[in-house]
């Protein structure tokens, strides 16, 4: 008898401590909320060579997105805010405002080719751009890149007032490739520039 | 004579007729068995019903739209909602202030412009595409109608996990028993917002990159996308910004698109409904249904405990027999123990302990081997669920079937044991001697 209740027991007691058998779906967990973090927002100021216009598939291609793709944690924000043909006085009023407006806390700033065409005095061009890089760093963006373009590359006539802008603002200058706007080469000019730009702010970036 | 005394008796009896006492036990454990099994299969089914229809949300949640509610619709379940309506913090903290209203759980939507993934899971490309994002406070989940498939729900303050529903696996592919795959996913998703641009309008993009970290089993509204609050924020806050008509790119100037509203208890759904109808809401609730099923549901139940009440009834009958039997067996034993002074207590006493222990020991056998029998019906409903690609069943034994399988089976078998004993008690020593 002692036996057959000490069997009992000990059944009762393994089939109490059998987990549960299913395998099903499971009621939401709330995770601890935790403390919100500065998210990293990414914003792009330019022209046409940033603005992906005149790329196949430019959602994967152009160098914004690859950058954005490759240089960037989950979460952070990007915004491209490039225009075509826009010169640094309109860049100035039209997308810094915005560019502030999203907190950034990287931008890069790629102008030159629509003052080249508008014919902007690179005197004017280096004081809009001043302005404008000093707006982007009181805005609290710890790091703000600027394109420097090589000679015959467009926007190379203002190479001395971008270097002169970005060394008072605080700006990093990222050369780019003399070898991307290759002459001999031009059906894959916009392809190389976006592939050679996404190599060169990438590698400015992981500095 | 003692407890102790009359307790080694009953455990002699026992021990005297093994065959016997192991059969009366068995019936014992059978009737519990089936009880037990019964119960926790229809207890189940039941929480299952009524979680498919409450989509694993509370029984008492209303969904309350950003709309006026529709005269003719008001006591329906579905009710369709009327024409839209501004839902704001002021009116979501009237309906916070209305009696009977446990919590209010505010909903967001917007729609966002997918590239990523590229490809589905059968290699084929995915183009991109237009997919809503719901967002809420992920804090209250469990007040939400949502249940996890697989991995979990986002941090409520998380910048970048997101949670899929079954219609982002569909559009993968993949069946829900597949959502495993999606877990650890990169997601690119966009906000599209209206420029002018010299004769025209250009749609720019604010674009995040999620990790998916859990599928949810049900759809969330039309959403296939499930976000803390204040990332579908972010994103409308980017959209209603723009130049021109936000709702061409799926955003409503309403603050809310919705709302869940819980209310205390399902008996006063129909109360909040009215009263969120009288503010000026349109809302809906599975009220009707979930009352029938349930009302269905008490029908099946009681058939079940009948059944197993009815074998438990056979069980005591057997108990009975068993122990008349053991009396007339034992009459001799009886009159020597009368004739050295046991008095009619003691007897009853030992007949009442071996009736007692039988129930006992039936009882604890019989509701484990319940609890087996539902654990491998479970187990083949499971397995064919999520063959189906449905969510499985959670089995649970409740407390009180177990404690009613044990307790009430030793009761039962006491009083079943009653009669014999009584007839032993009063058997004259002389007699029983005799015989």
């Amino acid at each position: 008898m002692t036996r057959l209740v000490a069997g009992l027991a000990a059944l009762a007691f393994v089939l109490a401590n059998l987990p549960g058998c299913a395998d099903g779906r499971k009621a939401p967990t709330v995770l601890p909320a935790g403390p919100r973090k500065q998210r990293a927002v990414f914003v792009v100021i330019g022209g046409r060579e940033s603005s992906g216009s005149g790329i196949d598939d430019a959602l994967h291609k152009a160098w914004p997105q690859i950058v954005f793709g490759s240089q960037f944690p989950n979460g952070t924000v990007y915004v491209n805010l490039a225009r075509n043909d826009t010169t640094v006085a309109e860049a100035k009023v039209e997308q810094t405002p915005l560019a502030i407006e999203q907190r950034p806390t990287v931008a890069t700033v790629w102008l030159g080719e629509g003052d080249d065409d508008a014919g902007t005095a690179p005197a004017q061009f280096g004081s809009d751009l001043r302005i404008l890089l000093a707006e982007l760093r009181r805005a609290g963006a710890a790091r703000v890149l600027v394109a420097f373009p090589p000679p015959g590359a467009p926007g190379s006539r203002f190479a001395s007032e971008i270097a002169t802008a970005a060394r008072s603002t605080g700006a990093e200058l990222v050369p780019l490739s003399a070898r991307a706007w290759d002459p001999h080469a031009p059906r894959t000019r916009q392809a190389t520039v976006q592939a050679a730009a996404a190599a060169e702010l990438g590698r400015a970036l992981k500095r | 004579m003692s407890w102790r005394d009359a307790a080694v008796l009953a455990a002699r009896s026992v021990r005297r007729r093994p065959g016997r006492t192991g059969l009366t036990i068995l019936a014992v454990a059978l009737a519990s068995a089936l009880l037990t099994a019964l119960l926790t299969i229809s207890g189940t089914a039941e929480t299952r019903v009524l979680d498919e229809l409450a989509k694993g949300g509370p029984l008492a949640g209303i969904r309350v739209a950003a709309a006026e509610p529709d005269p003719g619709q008001v006591d329906r379940d579905d009710a369709r909602p009327g024409r839209d309506k501004l839902l704001d913090d002021v009116a979501l903290n009237r309906m916070r202030r209305l009696p009977l209203v446990r919590t209010v759980v505010p909903v967001v939507s917007a729609r966002l412009f997918v590239t990523e993934p590229q490809r589905r899971s059968d290699g084929h490309p995915l183009r991109p595409f237009l997919a809503r994002a719901v967002g809420v406070d992920l804090r209250r989940a469990p007040s939400l109608p949502v249940s996890i498939l697989t991995g979990r729900l986002p941090g409520a303050n998380s910048t970048d996990e997101v949670a899929v529903t079954p219609g982002w696996l569909e559009r993968l592919h993949l069946t829900r028993a597949q959502a495993q795959r999606v877990v650890g996913d990169e997601v690119q998703v966009a906000a599209g917002r209206l420029f002018d641009e010299g004769d025209g309008q250009e749609v720019r993009g604010r674009w995040v990159r999620l990790r998916v970290v859990g599928v949810v089993a049900q759809e969330a509204g039309d959403g296939e996308l499930l976000l803390p609050i204040g990332q579908v924020r972010a994103a409308r806050r980017w959209t209603l910004a723009g130049a021109g008509q936000s709702r061409r790119l799926g955003v409503d100037p309403s603050p809310y698109n919705g709302a869940f509203v819980v209310a205390e208890g399902i008996d006063n759904v129909s109360r909040v409904r009215a009263q969120i109808t009288a503010i000026g809401y349109s809302t809906s609730a599975p009220e009707n249904l979930i009352a029938s099923v349930r009302r269905y549901l008490r029908v099946v139940e009681i058939v079940l405990t009948a059944i197993g009440a009815i074998a438990l009834v056979i069980a005591a009958i057997g108990i009975t027999n068993a122990l008349l039997a053991a009396v007339r067996e034992r009459k001799r034993e009886i009159g020597v123990l009368k004739a050295i002074g046991a008095r009619d207590r003691d007897v009853l006493r030992v007949f009442l302990l071996e009736a007692g222990v039988v129930g006992l020991a039936g009882g604890i056998l019989g509701t484990a081997v319940g609890w087996l029998i539902a654990r491998i019906v479970g187990q083949t409903v499971n397995r064919y669920l999520v063959g189906e690609g449905l969510a499985g069943v959670r089995l649970v034994l409740p407390l009180p079937v177990i404690a009613g399988g044990i307790i009430g089976s030793a009761l039962l078998a006491l009083v079943a044991g009653t009669v014999p004993a009584w007839r032993a008690a009063r058997l004259p020593a002389r007699e029983a001697v005799g015989s």
